[in-house]
């Protein structure tokens, strides 16, 4: 932390620093020295190909008091080979932005619920499975299996969906309460 | 001028920016080369008493923009407070 007074420049780094600081600019002490130092610094290298993205016009920053739901959605991104938790995650966040029955006849809540259970039987959840992902059928019942490739397919589909309307939302809060993420 | 400043240096970018600085309100962020960065953020007419209340600002402030660039795809961004 630096601190300009009038033509004076100093650096502190603590509490402590500051009162003394405070001292000395009040008179009651004759000198202010701290030791100044500079940090190492770490050069990373990146390759292949990529083309630079404008610098955001508006500060990025997200509000305190969303912080959790930042971190559930930068989790859920880093998740793409498990498109199960990500489907989970943005729906928990979708249950927290939505009243409480909005969600209640969405397909969107079937698929959670058919990646949520080992086998559902739930029948809204089962008829709509069976006919979007005949393979899922288990006796009277559906079962996801994350090494099936149309399973994942099926699953990333509404992952990507519930992740795009939680982020929209989101979003959406984070501008209400004064913060902005430069989209 | 009573200024106080708070400075970082930022490595570990994944989102490519182009090189350069962009002015913020009370803030300058410049994107350099090897996807690293510099972020200074202050407030101006800060009294010697208002240091730790400010200093406690800034660092929110800091905070705030640091998992706004998680969010924006950073994921393992670094941030460093500068000591000059």
């Amino acid at each position: 932390m630096t601190y300009y007074f009038d033509d004076q420049r100093f650096t502190l780094r603590n509490e402590a620093e500051i009162r003394y600081l405070i001292k000395y600019l009040r008179g009651e002490i004759a000198s202010f020295s701290v030791l100044s130092m500079t940090l190492p610094v770490l050069r990373s290298t990146v390759s292949g190909h990529q083309s630079p993205i404008p610098l955001p016009t508006i500060m990025p920053l997200i509000p305190h008091r969303l912080y959790g739901k930042a971190a559930t959605l930068i989790v859920a991104d880093q998740l793409a080979n498990y498109p199960d938790l990500q489907l989970k995650l943005a729906y928990l966040l979708l249950e927290d932005f939505l009243e409480k029955d909005a969600l209640k006849n969405d397909k969107m809540k079937y698929a959670r619920d058919f990646v949520s259970h080992q086998t559902c039987d739930f029948r809204n959840v089962v008829d709509f499975i069976i006919s979007e992902l005949p393979s899922a059928k288990l006796g009277n019942a559906v079962r996801f299996e994350r090494d099936k490739g149309d399973h994942i397919a099926f699953v990333s589909k509404w992952a990507n969906l519930a992740l795009q309307r939680a982020k929209g939302l989101f979003e959406d809060e984070v501008k209400c309460l004064g913060g902005c993420v430069g989209r | 001028m009573r200024r106080l400043q708070l400075e970082y240096q930022i490595e570990n970018i994944s989102v490519l920016y182009e090189e350069g600085s962009v002015p913020w309100p009370n803030a300058e962020f410049t994107s350099q080369k090897g996807l690293t960065a510099n972020l200074k953020i202050w407030e101006d007419d800060i009294e010697p008493e208002q240091i730790v209340k400010t200093w406690k600002n800034l660092e929110e402030r800091g905070e705030s923009f640091q998992i706004a660039m998680k969010y924006l795809g950073n994921h393992s961004i670094i941030f460093k407070k500068k000591i000059m």
